[in-house]
Formats: structure tokens, C-alpha cells, sequence
């Protein structure tokens, strides 16, 4: 099976500068592979690349078999794209900007108003679908992009940073749609961010660029596993009164590292494995626990110790 | 592109800034031409009738605005203002990469946006000339001859490569600057440069070309070739001398002449293939111009590096 994405040693060098250093990547069919990294890291490069708007410099980008340096026409055609800053004609209507996106990809004039129709209803815009789109808020424009990606009816679908600038619960549906697309019409998505809490929710897989490179990448699960042989985690926990008998026996858990009590506040850390019984002997022996909270967000964990490199 | 062509044509009928300068010269274009009729109808007697019609174009009485005078000084902005927003627009708005992610050739916009710009501009043109024609036909009572009619049709396919010249300047502009006031600004300059200080250039450069001598008048009929030949590098100029034998059949000559050059000539209109002899080169300039920086813009589009 050919992967939906692949990049095999790609590469984009500016003059004195490397925006991508030698990136593989396999993203199977109907994956949604989150693209992770700071600002500047290469994502948006990278996306470009695929889209054939960038050429690389050295290596192949390829998008359903097709090279994206020779065949951009092609991968146009299964590939929608979805930028930071969402661009409509702003004195046209929702309607209008999404029938020049079908007559752009040659769609006939009747089935873009059913496919359009289609597409507004999914993103729940139908009714607002005359309206011009510079009234438009922010979020609407997002849902409006989602929309406008579905017209060509895409294979694959590349975000950049769609979560950005906008409030949560719009974040929320942006979210649904990304992963009913996925689940519905078997799209493959890639979605760059840096807003990791987000990207983890919905990703099957995950990549984490810093500077040009790909540092990591796999399944959740499989970067928790990497963590586990790194080092442990931060639990912290409120009581209503510490106890002597509540630190010793928090020091006999097996895996635990530490434990500094300050007033009520009591901080242990430890491997990842010993945060369940960490959690029963608070309860046991601690007297009226109210707080529990662990950096256990394995994807943070990770991601600040790329990040603290950059 | 067709997808393309047809967007931007129904944008650029919506622009508002065009229709402005549209009408302000639609106006005074039509303002000349009916100046000249009654100009023609006080000196009907003495004129001959032969292309009456052109001269509704070209002569006014007293003043020197005509409608050429409003089409080829002011014709150029038309082009400017169509093209100057062009893609640093789609680019600020953040549509440009929209748009070329989709399955087209890249250069289907820039071609698009270009042929849209000028059928605009052609419409515009022709319906200017239809008017002109009514109140020539309306205030004198004639009728134009065949041989005027396929003058006047030169005459448009001459003022529109002359003026999608300046559309494509200010689209290479549009991706030259980021920011359509810089485009703008850049387009507007370099349009007054040409247009109105290479006359200046030329009288300089002549004068310390051509040194004095004695024999005052070669110098002379040397310096005015000098500038002849330097004001060619203006478009305007170059316009102005290809349309000036079109629409007036009784120029024999571009340039300086001699008074031993017309001896025994006499006050007769050429042949419209005798007109077009003489202005051939210019007309070839004209479009040569306007492929050469409509070539410029399209290659540094198609090198660009599209981001967000």
C-alpha cells in the first residue's frame, strides 16, 4: 500500500539557513498525524512542500504516489489545504467564495451547488451562506475553510495551525470536524500546531519538529513508553492536614523518588508506573485529600524537553 | 483559467476606483469631442469634409484637450488602477495560497487576471469611442466612412496595447511590493517619469550630445532627432506618434521636417496603408513593450515563493 503522505529526506535550504533538515515521514490512509513543533520549527515549510508551492532542495515529497515537485497539478487535485490565516474574498458571500473554489477545480456548476450544499450543512454554515463573507467571525471563517477544503472532495487534507487564535468552543467543533472528516469520508489529515493539549486529543500519531528535524514521532502510547526510560513525573497533592505517617509511607512506594511537603501541599516525584499507588496511599493514609494533579500529559512532558533545547 | 478570467472580470467591473477614473474620463473625453463639433460647425465651409469624423478625435479648437489628449494622458491610470492590488491583494488577504493550492497552473492567475484586466479595459475603450461617435453623429450629421471606421478601429487596438502596457507594469509592480500603497506609488511614478519628464531628459541629453557648432540649424535638426529618438523610450511619446497619422491621414512624416522635404507636396491625405507604413514600428514597439513587461511579471511569478 502506497502511504496517503511521504517525504523521504527532505530537505529546504535558504541561503544560509536549513527550514527543514532531512524529514522522513509515512502517513497511512485515514491517519491523522499531528505535526508538532515551536514556531519556526519547519512545519509550515514542510506543508508547503507538500502542496508543491515550495520546491524542496534535496529529497522527495510525495502525496498518494504523486511527487509534489513534478506533479502538483495531481496532488492539488486529492490535496486540500487549510492555511493559519484563512483567505476569502471578503466582499462575496460564503456561497460565492466556495463556487470559484469548485470552478477552480473544474467542478460543474451543478454539482458544486450540491456538493456545497452538502459541505455548508456539515459545518453547520447553511444558513448564513449569503451572507458576505468580511461579516464573518473567526470561527465561522474556520468552519467556512473546513468547508471549502471538502468542496474538491480531498484525499488528504493539511492543516496549519487551525486551532489558532480562536476561542475553545469554536476550537471544539474545528476539532469535530477534523476527526469526523477522518472517520466519515476516510480523509487523511495532517495537523500542524503547537497547541499540543488539542493535537493530542485527535491524533492517532504524532511528530515533534524542532529546528528543521523531526525529533520524534509515533503513537502516543509509544512516546509515553520513551518517556518511561527517561525521567519521571511531578505529582503534586492538596490535604486538609499532612501527616508524618502520609510521607513515610509515600517514601516506601516503590518508584517514588522524592517527597517535600510544603504547608498542605505535598510533592512527589517518581516514574510514571507509581502514580497509581502514589494515588492509593494518599487516600489511605492522607487526611482529606482535595487535589491531585500530575504533569502526567505525557505529550507536554516530551514536548518542553525538545523544547527547552530550542 | 477561464475560472480564473471570468472572477476577475467581475471584480474588476466592481471596482469602484475604476469606475471613477473612468467616468472622469469618459466625461472629459466626451466634453472634447463635443467642443470640436461646434468647432467643425463654425468652419464648416472652409474644412473639407474629408474625415471630418477622425477629427472629432484628434483637433479641438482653442484648447489642446482632445479626446487622444484625455485617452493617452490619462488612459494609462485606467491601467494602473486595475492592476496595482492585483496579487499583493490576494497575498494580504491570505487568498493567494488558497487559490493556488487548487488545481490550476500557477500561471492561469497572472494570464487570468491580466486578459480579464484588459477586456476590461477594451470594453471600456470601445464604449468611450461608441459615445464619442454619437455626438459626433448627433451635433455634425454624419456618418463615419468605411476607411475612418477601420482607422478608428486601429486606433483602439493601438490605445489598448498601449494601455495594458500599464496594466502589466502595475501588476509586476503588484508583486514586486508587498503593499498595495507601495505598488501603487511605484506604478504612478514611474508612469509620470516617463511620461512627463522624458521630454526634459531629452532636451538635456541632446544639448550635450549634439556639440555647437557653427552651422546652427544642422544642430538643431540634429538635436531634435536626438530627442526624437530618446522621447521614443516613453511610451507615451511613442503612442502619441502612432496614433497621430491614424486618426489623421494628412501626417506624412513623424519627426522633423524640412521645408525642402515637402516641396511640391501638397495638403492631401495619405492612404490608410501609407499611415500604417509610417507607424508600423511604433505599433510593433507598443506591443513589444507590453509583452516584455508582462513576460518580467510573469516569470518573477512563476519563481516566487508562495507562504502563507
Amino acid at each position: 500500500m502506497t502511504s496517503a503522505i511521504e517525504a523521504i529526506d527532505l530537505t529546504k535550504r535558504y541561503d544560509d539557513f536549513t527550514a527543514v533538515d532531512c524529514l522522513n515521514l509515512r502517513i497511512d490512509e485515514g491517519e491523522i498525524f499531528g505535526f508538532l513543533g515551536p514556531n519556526g520549527a519547519g512545519k509550515t515549510t514542510t506543508i508547503m512542500m507538500f502542496l508543491g508551492l515550495t520546491f524542496p532542495s534535496s529529497g522527495v515529497a510525495r502525496v498518494h504516489g504523486y511527487d509534489c515537485a513534478r506533479d502538483p497539478l495531481e496532488v492539488k487535485r486529492v490535496a486540500g489545504y487549510l492555511p493559519e490565516t484563512l483567505g476569502f474574498y471578503g466582499e462575496l458571500s460564503a456561497k460565492e467564495n466556495l463556487l470559484y473554489t469548485a470552478s477552480l477545480n473544474g467542478i460543474g456548476r451543478r454539482e458544486a451547488l450540491r456538493r456545497l450544499d452538502e459541505a455548508l450543512a456539515y459545518v453547520g454554515l447553511s444558513e448564513r451562506a449569503a451572507q458576505p463573507v468580511k461579516q464573518y467571525s473567526r470561527g465561522m471563517r474556520q468552519r467556512l475553510g473546513i468547508a471549502d477544503v471538502l468542496i474538491k472532495q480531498p484525499k488528504v487534507v493539511l492543516l496549519d495551525e487551525p486551532t489558532q487564535g480562536i476561542d475553545s468552543a469554536t476550537v471544539e467543533d474545528v476539532l469535530n470536524l477534523i476527526t469526523g472528516m477522518s472517520r466519515d469520508q476516510g480523509i487523511t489529515v495532517l495537523v500542524s500546531s503547537h497547541q499540543l493539549h488539542y493535537i493530542q486529543r485527535i491524533c492517532d500519531r504524532v511528530g515533534i519538529m524542532s529546528q528543521g528535524q523531526m525529533v520524534v514521532q509515533g503513537t502516543i502510547g509509544d512516546l509515553a513508553q520513551q518517556l518511561r526510560e527517561g525521567e519521571g513525573i511531578v505529582v503534586e497533592m492538596g490535604f486538609g492536614l499532612v501527616s508524618d505517617d502520609l510521607q513515610d509511607a509515600l517514601k516506601e512506594v516503590p518508584g517514588v523518588d522524592s517527597v517535600s511537603v510544603r504547608g498542605n501541599l505535598v510533592t512527589v516525584e517518581c516514574q510514571l508506573e507509581a502514580r497509581a499507588r502514589i494515588a492509593n496511599v494518599a487516600m489511605r493514609h492522607g487526611n482529606s485529600l482535595h487535589t491531585l494533579q500530575s504533569s502526567d500529559s505525557v505529550l507536554e512532558n516530551i514536548y518542553l524537553r525538545y523544547f527547552q533545547q530550542v | 483559467m477561464s475560472a480564473v478570467y471570468w472572477k476577475e472580470l467581475a471584480d474588476y467591473f466592481g471596482n469602484r476606483l475604476f469606475g471613477v477614473v473612468l467616468l472622469l474620463i469618459a466625461v472629459a473625453a466626451t466634453w472634447a469631442a463635443y467642443t470640436t463639433t461646434q468647432d467643425l460647425r463654425e468652419q464648416a465651409a472652409g474644412v473639407s469634409a474629408d474625415f471630418a469624423f477622425l477629427k472629432l478625435f484628434v483637433t479641438t479648437g482653442d484648447t489642446p484637450l482632445s479626446f487622444l489628449f484625455f485617452v493617452g494622458f490619462f488612459g494609462p491610470l485606467l491601467g494602473l488602477v486595475l492592476g496595482f492590488d492585483a496579487v499583493n491583494r490576494e497575498r494580504s488577504r491570505g487568498t493567494l495560497s488558497r487559490i493556488l493550492t487548487q488545481p490550476i497552473y500557477r500561471d492561469a492567475l497572472i494570464n487570468g487576471k491580466f486578459l480579464a484586466g484588459a477586456t476590461v479595459l477594451g470594453i471600456s475603450l470601445i464604449s468611450m469611442t461608441f459615445i464619442v461617435i454619437g455626438v459626433g453623429l448627433y451635433f455634425l450629421g454624419m456618418v463615419p466612412s468605411a476607411d475612418e471606421v477601420v482607422r478608428l478601429t486601429l486606433f483602439l487596438a493601438a490605445t489598448l496595447v498601449y494601455v495594458a502596457l500599464w496594466l502589466a507594469l502595475s501588476i509586476m509592480f503588484s508583486l514586486l511590493f508587498d503593499r498595495a500603497v507601495m505598488s501603487a506609488l511605484a506604478s504612478i511614478g514611474v508612469w509620470l517619469a516617463l511620461t512627463f519628464f522624458i521630454p526634459f531628459f531629452a532636451v538635456t541629453i541632446s544639448a550635450q550630445v549634439v556639440e555647437d557648432s557653427e552651422d546652427a540649424q544642422s544642430v538643431a535638426a540634429e538635436r531634435a532627432q536626438w530627442e526624437q529618438r530618446i522621447q521614443r523610450f516613453s511610451p507615451a511619446y511613442l503612442y502619441e506618434e502612432a496614433t497621430q497619422p491614424l486618426l489623421n491621414p494628412q501626417i506624412r512624416t513623424l519627426g522633423l521636417v524640412r521645408a525642402e522635404d515637402v516641396q511640391g507636396i501638397g495638403p492631401q491625405p495619405i492612404s490608410l496603408g501609407q499611415s500604417l507604413i509610417l507607424v508600423w514600428p511604433h505599433l510593433t514597439g507598443l506591443l513589444a513593450a507590453c509583452s516584455l513587461v508582462f513576460a518580467a511579471a510573469y516569470l518573477k511569478f512563476m519563481r516566487e515563493e508562495v507562504r502563507t
